[in-house]
């Protein structure tokens, strides 16, 4: 996998002392599946989220699997790699060479504060250091770094660094890595930063909670040391019950103090009250209560389309990936092997951040993509939504850069066979799913250069095996 | 921009505690702006490093907001049910009784309200991310859309289940309240304060449906992953005109 992640080792080599191989990167980490023991076996609903202690993340080997103990340079490093894996390499190809590597991380970094300082001086310091032919780099840009910065400082920077300065430390990672099993917790984040994580208080674990509080005599006798022995929950800390603890007694001591008063109410208004005022109320409690159902309702079906539109999405990026590997397959015997190794590595990266690594050589932002316009004749090149588009590099041979507006024709030179079946259409909502078998192109673009919407002529057809 | 108007709007309409735990739309537009705007590649690698970043904040954000938002729903559901349990049992004398009922239907309709505003919360906040990815991906040409929003949507924030389970044991309970309130038919009640809160709430409801109805009423760049438009049925403008009006017409 180290072929897929040119850069990135070079990068890393800084801010990790370990060796700059995806050792760092694990490609298909499974995290364990822990079921956690809530009072009885039966109890497996609660969750743990961990906000910070970087974990791992098995999203694809966007991140590097890190410790608690990797610096916030590192975390940060993180968030810069995911970038990098699903943009253009054009900022990371210049520091190529590793006496780069301070500079880089400067620059990649901007809203740790401790940073900026440290950027400048590098900046303005000798720059005689700087060999590479970067853009960032180059030494007559230098000059211009100061009042670039603080140029950007001036404006909406100010606001957007400041406010990211203080949690990006702590939190940059925490997304990437909290998000993968949200019922999970994995094992390595447990001890570290435990006041950090937030527990899932499901109705049953809240009702283990419940028990054992009435165990000790009540919410008001009840302390979080004795509650957390009762409950005997392994994921539970004490500053979860503690919370919990004074959240519970808030709920219950209110209604306690509305009672008394209320009665006492009652009692000497309701002979002056009218009915009928009364039953607009029931009646407005019954409207309010069929609004908010209805509403609800509208939040189910949504949240269902959503689920499966991206779904679908996911399924149709796997398809594609598919078909391009059975593609690069064929590559190999013609090209260099680590060319369609490449591909095929870079292939099967989610989100399609494929292309990047073929293209470190060429220049950024180049739709060198093959598309295929979506037979469904309904569509417009409009309906290309950035997601739906996926660009690839099926050849190692650089492709001629397409100027935005100037449609892109299909090309599958280096490719031999383009399977004529198992490609399934990117349809318009109103027909989700097509039958991989129809023969439907695949619609697999990417976004070009800034944004343009090049259109693709392909006519559905497979095209013949090409030697 | 039509969304950020949108949003600005429901959170103006929500209740005061959740206005600012929403998406900071505009300011992530900004960066896009600031991204798509600025050629000089050092600028532009700061400013998606700084989107990125400002990305992740937001979720763990509504992560602990809305973590926090259903510890506390749970733990009203329940009391709630225990509330219930002992009224509906009758044994108290009718003047108080009736009140107790009273204030106990009050404070479900209000829980179920506030579930569901957290719903809508789930909602919008996830909408918004999708919005500002496709155009943070528009802008730039980069693919950020799809890794990303394939990760929120296992974000504890968009996972409802729970809370969707819980609105759910809310109308049961309801149902049982409204039972055993029809027996005490002409039960007189204090109205004042209870109308107060209610109408919170309430307005949010309404002005979510609403919003969420203009969101998804047709797209000028709709693509593979938009929603198709609501069904109409739901939504008639006629009946919430009603709805409104009669909450209005309550005096406050």
């Amino acid at each position: 996998m180290s072929s897929s992640l040119p850069i990135m080792p070079n990068t890393m080599k800084e801010s990790f002392p370990g060796p700059h191989n995806p050792q760092h990167i694990p490609m298909s980490r499974q995290l364990p599946d822990v079921s956690i023991p809530f009072c009885h076996a039966a109890l497996q609903t609660a969750t743990l989220h961990p906000r910070d202690g970087v974990i791992g993340s098995s999203y694809s080997g966007y991140c590097a699997s890190p410790h608690d103990s990797v610096s916030n340079l590192g975390r940060q490093s993180i968030v810069a790699s995911f970038i990098s894996q699903s943009s253009n390499v054009e900022v990371i190809q210049s520091p190529s060479d590793n006496t780069l590597g301070t500079q880089t991380e400067a620059v990649w970094f901007p809203s740790s504060m401790d940073l900026l300082p440290g950027y400048i001086d590098n900046v303005v310091a000798p720059d005689n250091q700087i060999q590479s032919n970067s853009s960032i780099m180059a030494s007559d840009e230098n000059a211009n770094q100061n009042e670039w910065w603080a140029e950007i400082m001036n404006d909406d920077w100010k606001d957007i660094v400041d406010a990211t300065a203080t949690d990006s430390q702590t939190k940059s990672a925490s997304f990437l890595s909290g998000e993968i099993c949200p019922v999970a917790s994995p094992p390595n984040s447990n001890n570290a930063s435990a006041t950090k994580q937030r527990m899932r208080w499901t109705p049953e674990l809240h009702e283990c909670f419940v028990d054992a509080v009435n165990q000790l005599g009540g919410s008001e006798k009840a302390t979080p040391k004795g509650v957390l022995k009762l409950m005997k929950v392994d994921a539970l800390t004490i500053y979860h019950v503690k919370s919990h603890l004074q959240k519970y007694r808030t709920a219950r001591y209110k209604p306690d103090l509305l009672e008394g008063t209320s009665e006492k109410r009652t009692t000497n208004e309701e002979l002056s009250l009218d009915l009928k005022t009364s039953m607009d109320l029931t009646e407005a409690l019954r409207l309010q209560m069929e609004v908010q159902k209805r509403l609800h309702e509208q939040f189910e079906i949504q949240r269902k389309l959503q689920l499966r539109i991206e779904e679908q999405g996911k399924y149709l990026q796997m398809m594609f990936e598919k078909q391009c590997k059975s593609s690069t397959e064929k590559v190999q015997d013609q090209s260099s092997g680590d060319a369609a190794h490449d591909l095929s590595h870079s292939v099967n990266k989610d989100g399609g951040a494929a292309v990047d690594q073929n293209r470190t050589r060429e220049e950024p932002d180049v739709s060198k993509s093959i598309k295929a316009q979506p037979w469904a004749p309904h569509l417009s090149s409009a309906h290309a939504t950035p997601s739906a588009r996926a660009r690839v590099v099926l050849a190692r041979r650089p492709v001629p850069a397409q100027p935005p507006a100037s449609p892109v024709v299909l090309e599958r030179r280096p490719v031999s066979a383009q399977p004529p079946a198992g490609i399934v259409v990117l349809e318009h909502r109103p027909a989700p799913t097509q039958s991989p078998a129809s023969t439907a192109v695949l619609a697999c673009h990417r976004p070009c250069a800034l944004g343009s919407l090049a259109r693709l002529t392909a006519a559905p057809r497979a095209h013949p095996a090409r030697p | 921009m039509k969304f950020g108007k949108r949003l600005k709007k429901q959170v103006e309409e929500s209740l005061p505690e959740w206005r600012d735990k929403f998406l900071a739309y505009k300011r992530l537009k900004r960066l896009v702006r600031l991204i798509s705007g600025g050629n000089l590649s050092p600028r532009r690698a700061t400013a998606e490093a700084a989107f990125v970043r400002v990305l992740d904040g937001e979720v763990d954000r509504f992560n602990a907001f809305f973590l926090e938002q259903e510890e506390e729903f749970v733990i009203r559901q329940r009391e709630l049910q225990e509330m219930v349990k002992k009224v509906a049992a009758g044994e108290e004398a009718w003047p108080s009784g009736a009140a107790e009922m009273r204030r106990v239907r009050k404070e479900i309709v209000d829980l179920h309200g506030e579930m569901v505003l957290l719903l809508n919360y789930s909602a919008i906040n996830y909408t918004g991310l999708a919005k500002i990815l496709k155009k943070y991906d528009k802008r730039t040409g980069r693919l950020l859309r799809l890794p990303f929003i394939e990760k929120a949507l296992q974000q504890p924030f968009f996972a409802t289940e729970l809370i969707s389970r819980l609105v759910h044991e809310c109308e049961a309970t309801m149902e049982v309240v409204f039972e055993a309130e029809r027996e005490h038919t002409g039960a007189k009640t204090t109205p004042m304060a209870v109308v107060a809160s209610d109408q919170g709430i309430f307005r949010n409801t309404v002005a979510a449906l609403v919003t969420m109805r203009e969101i998804r009423s047709g797209s000028s760049t709709y693509g593979h992953f938009s929603l198709p438009p609501m069904a109409a049925p739901v939504l008639q403008d006629s009946s919430l005109c009603r709805y409104i009006q009669v909450a209005d017409a309550v005096p406050i």
